[in-house]
């Protein structure tokens, strides 16, 4: 089971090129796609999910052509788009049967019993049968994902699915994801580096709508052992060190600004290594293409 | 702060694509307007640019002014909801109060002037190449400010307080069009309901003064209607005082309601509940999440699947449009404004109440058809879009369900939705019927027919969903959606309305004959007609939802390039293979509807109607001075195949030449469908020696001179017969149809010379076709030629004649005379006629289904010939008939027939015709009226009575051919009928018919498309005689004396039994008898005054 994306890219009317020759092999599993706002990955997204076209390229799951054949996909595709709305006047349970009844469940009994089970691992059996236009933006994005989750799908992408939640509400989303994710592909979409190192047995970092990197997150994070180091500055002398080093991240701790560098060696005396992190080969990766 | 929100406003939304394609589409309306209004003026001394005009047009708004505050006023406040901008903003340190302030005097201020689109375009009107310069005159600029000011600004600002207070208290972009379209209804209601007669409730009630300008322009002259500001009567004063308070009181709730809390807080209360429950629901649901997800559906993809989902889809999406309290509301205050329609605005709709007949009932389709249609396309539009009005199309959008499946499912949501308003009309029309005593006379039929088919019903809602279907499909933009389907939607009523489109056919959804159901015959060939356009718009109609399915944007929004793809999958093979079959199927219609209507019906444009009329007068005008023989006698035939729309016939036509030159050549004009199949002169079968079968005229010579005073005899074989379907009464071949024939012997016969019927009467038709205007439209009372020929037939003597005449079995045959003799062969029903004693040349023939009742009075045999289910009245008909025959015996003279029939007619024809031996008076005239009131009393009494006395007249006055000839015809017998009102019910029944009278006189006389002449001169036009001609001769009986003036008027018409009368020697007669200077002055002021010359006319 893989998912075969080739050489895909987009050019919007108004000149902005959202992919450009993107290729990638998705595996079972759950895949990171990581990228800042921007990025292209709604667009990838939408792509596979059969919501837009590209100028360029191929898209392949199990056989399936996906520019030729969406409806093929759609019977296996689950999907949350990183912003939905839903309809005012229905309630969750109402709007999920509809649902599932659009991913083909006929059968109204399993039909049901698959809504109550999805509302139940959600969190929303309770208020079930509140109208939707009630419901907080945590709410909304538990139903989203509940409703990418019904049917059986094989491919579910999910575009920055844990905006909006509550830590409780994250692990759980967490643990539901890489539940499913032992028998499916699950495409993760998001530009938060934890998610993917938390989820993820694969990723690619995307950046200008060109995928930068590949592997998985423990690759990527090794790929820097011993080139990683830490140290902390004034802040006034941050622009000296941005000049002089390789510079990909700056925040503050204790009050204090703490700078990031790769390097192959230690820059000078004052830096101590720092074991690698996902989120330090992000930034590089980053900072390389800029 | 207030100034500094405006400012931002202005700046940030005026020169927006919204507001500038609104005020292009407002210079747009601002022409196409006054052309309309032009036209509804048909004097031809109007301007088009004249400044009533300019008042109508400001009242009115029109639909994209009302479309626009809609649109553009709602969003000043509900942007920072939709926006969620207020989440932000609200937390400045701005005034609430002056922010809602700033916020409303900006939405205001921007439909003001976005509103002067309007204006401009009213400017333009003259360089837009719309008429001749003559057309136009100096732009009145004092005059349209002044329109602007008493109506654009009030209306606007109504319109203004009424979105934004419904925005504020429902917090909803959606209510603000609600109500708006209520204010909407409000006034085509007004306007709908206002009728003939002046009733102040309905002019308060119009909530845009509309009515009030256009009354107020009615009784305006030409010159005051090109140059006058509007006069502020107290009415409308009153008016504009109403409105303005409601617009205040609106905005002041709307003021006192808003703050930013309350207005940011839309689901406080929701959301409370879910986040308690959420928190209580985590802890004991945390355990479940370690369970496997193991639980796998079975999954169907089949095409019954689909099916299925189609239907479970399309409840579910009929419980999401009915299920708010908002369509609850919307539904409640439309069918409460139905049921207040049929329960007190049917009653006057025509010319008093009417007993409760199911016509009646369905009219509400009509009254509310245009709203209905609006909102039920708006309706739909939101519900195309929903999935993307809602940001939740990613999601369904990646489902595994096609296109069709998704969006018919909201076609047949709301096609349910839509059943719904239907189903309620007919349910209240039921009832009210039901309450009115009109149980008996419910036709469930008509009722299915009208309410659910394609007359302005259900069916026609379909069609007009099918359209949004197939717009929103091609724009994949909502507002485009709604911007395109509902500007189509009233441009394509207001074309034909307005007579710009003329064939109904390039009018999506129109069907002929809406307006046209007869209580005698129903639809009548407008049932063929309606049907076969539907069938052609139901073709189209299912274009469109493929088209729409095959263009609709899935996924994100992409080009049109890319969407107008017709390979793409959208649409199946099948699909496409129907919509190819349904365009030939389309294209064929269209071709049968031209063939039947065009073709074999004869239709043809107004302007080509008008060159041909224009063409005959300059070919054969000279035909005016040649001499030709008259009608002396007739003998017809004639055998009428009502169901085939067909007559065949034989004439034989005593000709005599009574001038003193001898005739060579006999030119005669014949209808249209006549097929002559023999002609012959004095025994001889004779050829054309030419004929223009375009003009319809042929030129016979005569086997020998017709000598001065001798005479010949014309025998005619022919054979007429309609084919096709019409597209409007206009079309309508009345003398032939299959129940409820009805037409002059003319429609037969010919015509001898010049065919005055054909000449181009109105001077601003005449000048378009570079015709010399009309100075009268009858002849002068100088004109020698004449003042000796016959006003009812100048082609004719005084005639006698028989007629026999046959029918199918089930109808009965009409013609004027004594029935002298019935009978029935081979299944037909024979009626043999005979006019013994000369009589004027106007005679008429007929065939329906009608049943008989007959009594004997003193003066004569009364038959009422009536439709069966019509008898409502027939007891006091014959009670009438008895005393009016009296009325004329015993003042008048004796009643010149010894037998007469009242008949009843189809509503196709004029109100009343009076010809030998026949009063024919049509459906409307009160065969349905409700006679308890003393008003519908007087109605009958006077229009029995006004027939009467015509046929006295028409007995015992040679009436000339010259002007004033319809004071004989026309305004005597009216104002003789009102003394026999007077006698019969009192003076104050009289009162209520000369109110109604100078209603109809103040109404039409501004519109005279001639100019009004004064009584003395009239030259017919159809309003005077009837309305002030019957006032100035009551005026006078009442000031003489009615036995006195009686006398003076039956020796005068004794001393002139045998000659050609005109009305200036009895008005100058008049004159000599009148007994004081101020009788004197009374006579000339009524009959010989023109306001427009304000002088004493001298012709």
């Amino acid at each position: 089971m893989a998912l075969e994306i080739k050489n895909l890219s987009k050019r919007y009317p108004n000149g902005v090129r959202a992919l450009q020759d993107v290729s990638l092999t998705i595996g079972k599993g759950m895949f990171g796609l990581l990228g800042q706002n921007g990025a292209g990955k709604s667009t990838l997204m939408r792509t596979i999910a059969t919501l837009q076209d590209a100028d360029k390229g191929t898209v392949h799951f199990e056989g399936i052509d996906t520019f030729k054949n969406p409806h093929e996909l759609r019977q296996i595709l689950g999907y949350l788009p990183q912003e939905f709305g839903v309809y005012p006047n229905v309630s969750a349970e109402e709007l999920l049967s509809h649902i599932a009844d659009m991913k083909g469940i006929t059968n109204p009994q399993e039909r049901q019993e698959q809504v109550e089970e999805l509302l139940h691992r959600v969190n929303l059996y309770k208020v079930r049968k509140k109208r939707l236009d009630g419901y907080s933006g945590g709410m909304k994005q538990r139903f989203g994902i509940a409703q990418a989750l019904l049917g059986d799908p094989k491919l579910i992408i999910v575009d920055e699915p844990t905006a909006g939640l509550d830590p409780t509400e994250r692990n759980r989303f967490y643990n539901l994801l890489s539940e499913i994710g032992e028998n499916t592909i699950v495409i993760l979409s998001t530009h938060i580096v934890e998610d993917v190192s938390t989820l993820c047995n694969d990723m690619a970092i995307i950046g200008e709508g060109e995928v930068l990197l590949t592997g998985s997150p423990e690759q990527i994070e090794q790929s820097l052992e011993g080139k990683v180091w830490e140290k902390q500055i004034e802040k006034s002398e941050l622009e000296s060190y941005q000049q002089n080093l390789h510079v990909i991240s700056y925040r503050f701790h204790l009050g204090k600004m703490l700078i990031t560098v790769i390097a192959e060696d230690l820059p000078d005396g004052d830096f101590w290594a720092k074991s690698p992190t996902l989120e330090d080969a992000y930034f590089h990766t980053l900072y390389s293409k800029n | 702060m207030i100034a500094k929100i405006i400012k931002f406003e202005l700046q940030s939304r005026l020169f927006g694509r919204t507001s500038i394609l609104f005020f292009l589409m407002l210079v747009f309306q601002g022409i196409w307007y006054t052309k309309g209004t032009y036209d509804y003026y048909a004097n031809d001394a109007v301007l088009m640019n004249g400044a009533s005009i300019f008042y109508r047009n400001f009242a009115g708004g029109g639909m994209i002014m009302v479309i626009m505050v809609a649109i553009v006023t709602g969003t000043a406040l509900y942007k920072d909801l939709q926006h969620k901008t207020g989440y932000w903003l609200f937390t400045y340190p701005i005034p609430e109060k002056a922010f809602f302030l700033g916020r409303f005097i900006s939405g205001y201020l921007l439909n003001v002037l976005i509103a002067t689109g309007y204006f401009f375009g009213m400017l333009l009107v003259p360089y837009v190449g719309l008429g001749p310069d003559s057309v136009f005159g100096d732009a009145p600029i004092g005059q349209m400010i002044h329109g602007f000011i008493i109506f654009s600004l009030p209306n606007l600002f109504l319109l203004t307080s009424v979105v934004l207070a419904s925005v504020v208290i429902f917090k909803r972009l959606a209510a603000g069009y609600v109500f708006v379209m209520l204010i909407v209804v409000l006034f085509i209601v007004m306007e709908s309901v206002s009728g003939t007669n002046f009733n102040p409730i309905l002019f308060l009630v119009d909530p845009f003064g509309f009515l009030l300008a256009s009354e107020i322009g009615k009784t305006m002259t030409a010159l005051e209607k090109n140059t006058a500001y509007l006069e502020m009567t107290d009415y409308f004063l009153l008016n504009r005082l109403v409105w303005l308070s409601i617009s205040t009181a609106l905005f002041v709730v709307a003021y006192r309601k808003f703050s930013f809390k309350y207005f940011i807080n839309k689901n406080q209360k929701q959301t409370s509940l879910p986040n308690q429950v959420t928190s209580q629901a985590t802890s004991k649901t945390t355990s479940k999440t370690t369970q496997p997800y193991a639980f796998i559906p079975s999954l169907s993809f089949s095409t019954k699947a689909y099916l299925q989902k189609l239907i479970n889809l399309s409840i579910l999406e009929f419980k999401n449009i009915v299920r708010p309290w908002g369509f609850k509301i919307v539904l409640g205050i439309i069918l409460l404004m139905v049921l207040l329609q049929n329960l007190l605005f049917n009653a006057t709709y025509y010319i008093g109440a009417q007993v409760a007949v199911t016509s009646n009932f369905t009219l509400c389709r009509l009254t509310f058809g245009v709203f209905i249609i609006m909102i039920v396309m708006l309706w739909a539009g939101e519900l195309f879009f929903k999935d993307k009005t809602v940001k939740i199309w990613q999601i369904m959008d990646a489902l595994p369900v096609p296109v069709w499946v998704t969006q018919l499912s909201r076609f047949v949501a709301i096609s349910g939705v839509s059943l719904i308003f239907s189903v309620f009309f007919i349910l209240i029309g039921i009832v009210t019927q039901t309450i009115q005593g009109g149980a008996d006379a419910i036709d469930l039929k008509l009722y299915v027919y009208d309410l659910l088919g394609y007359n302005w019903g259900w069916l026609t809602y379909l069609l007009h969903i099918a359209l949004v279907f197939f717009i929103a499909g091609i724009t994949g933009n909502r507002f485009i959606t709604h911007l395109v389907s509902i500007g189509y939607f009233i441009g394509n009523i207001i074309f034909f309305d307005m007579g710009i489109a003329e064939e109904l056919r390039f009018g999506y959804a129109l069907v002929p004959g809406l307006e046209d159901y007869s209580n005698v015959i129903g639809y009548g060939i407008f049932e063929t007609s309606a049907f076969w356009y539907f069938v052609m718009w139901a073709s189209l109609a299912i274009i469109f939802i493929l088209l729409g399915i095959q263009f609709w944007g899935r996924g994100s929004v992409t080009s049109f390039r890319h969407r107008f793809n017709f390979a793409s999958s959208q649409l199946n093979v099948s699909g496409k293979i129907v919509m190819v079959i349904l365009v030939g199927i389309f294209a064929y219609l269209q071709y049968f509807i031209y063939e039947n209507v065009n073709q074999k019906n004869h239709f043809e444009l107004e302007v080509q109607a008008n060159a041909n009329d224009a063409e005959y007068e300059r070919k054969y005008g000279y035909l005016q001075t040649v001499t030709q023989p008259k009608y002396d006698d007739l003998q017809l035939q004639i055998d009428l195949f009502p169901e085939q729309n067909k007559a065949i016939y034989k004439a034989k036509i005593q000709l005599e030449n009574a001038s003193l030159k001898t005739i060579d050549t006999l030119f005669l004009n014949f209808k249209d469908f006549l097929e002559i199949k023999k002609i012959s002169l004095n025994n001889k079968v004779v050829e054309p020696i030419w004929a223009n079968e375009e003009q319809l005229i042929w030129a016979y010579l005569f086997p020998s001179k017709l000598d001065s005073n001798t005479v010949a005899i014309l025998e005619i074989e022919a054979e007429k017969q309609y084919e096709g379907f019409p597209q409007s009464p206009d079309d309508m071949a009345l003398d032939l149809i299959a129940n409820g024939s009805f037409g002059s012997l003319r429609e037969f016969l010919p015509v001898i010379g010049f065919d005055t019927d054909k000449m181009l009467k109105e001077n601003r038709k005449r000048a378009e076709q570079g015709l010399e205007k009309l100075s009268s439209r009858i002849p002068k009372v100088a004109d020698k030629i004449h003042s000796k020929s016959d006003i009812y037939a100048p082609d004719a003597n005084w005639i006698t004649g028989k007629v026999i005449i046959s029918t199918n079995s089930q109808q009965v045959a009409i013609s004027a005379g004594n029935l002298t003799k019935k009978w029935k062969v081979n299944g037909r029903n024979y009626f043999e006629y005979q006019v013994r004693q000369k009589s004027p040349f106007d005679w008429y023939l007929g065939s329906s289904e009608l049943t008989i009742s007959a009594q004997n009075t003193p003066f004569g045999k009364v038959e009422i010939w009536h439709h069966t289910a019509h008898n409502y009245n027939i007891v006091y008909y014959h009670e009438i008939m008895g005393k009016a025959l009296k009325f004329v015996s015993q003042n008048l003279g004796k009643y010149p027939f010894s037998e007469v029939r009242l008949v009843e007619i189809p509503f196709y024809y004029d109100d009343a015709y009076a010809f030998p031996n026949v009063i024919a008076l049509n459906e409307k005239q009160g065969w349905l009226a409700d006679t308890s009131a003393i008003d519908e009393k007087a109605y009958l009494h006077q229009s029995i009575a006004a027939e009467a006395c015509k046929h006295w007249f028409q007995q015992n006055l040679q009436i000339a051919n010259v002007q004033g000839a319809d004071m004989w015809q026309t305004a005597l017998p009216e104002a003789l009928a009102l003394q026999f009102v007077k006698e019969q019910l009192g003076e104050q029944a009289v009162r209520t018919l000369i109110t109604k009278k100078q209603t109809v006189y103040n109404r039409e006389r501004h519109n005279d498309s001639n100019g009004e002449p004064p009584l003395l001169y009239s030259d017919s036009p159809d309003y005077l005689a009837k309305s002030k001609g019957a006032i100035a001769f009551y005026d006078i009986i009442q000031t003489v004396g009615f036995q006195e003036f009686l006398q003076n008027f039956l020796t005068w018409q004794k001393n002139h039994q045998n000659n050609w009368v005109q009305f200036v020697d009895f008005y100058h007669s008049l004159l000599n008898l009148s007994t004081s200077k101020a009788e004197r002055q009374k006579i000339e002021t009524e009959f010989n005054f023109s306001e427009k010359e304000s002088t004493p006319q001298n012709n």
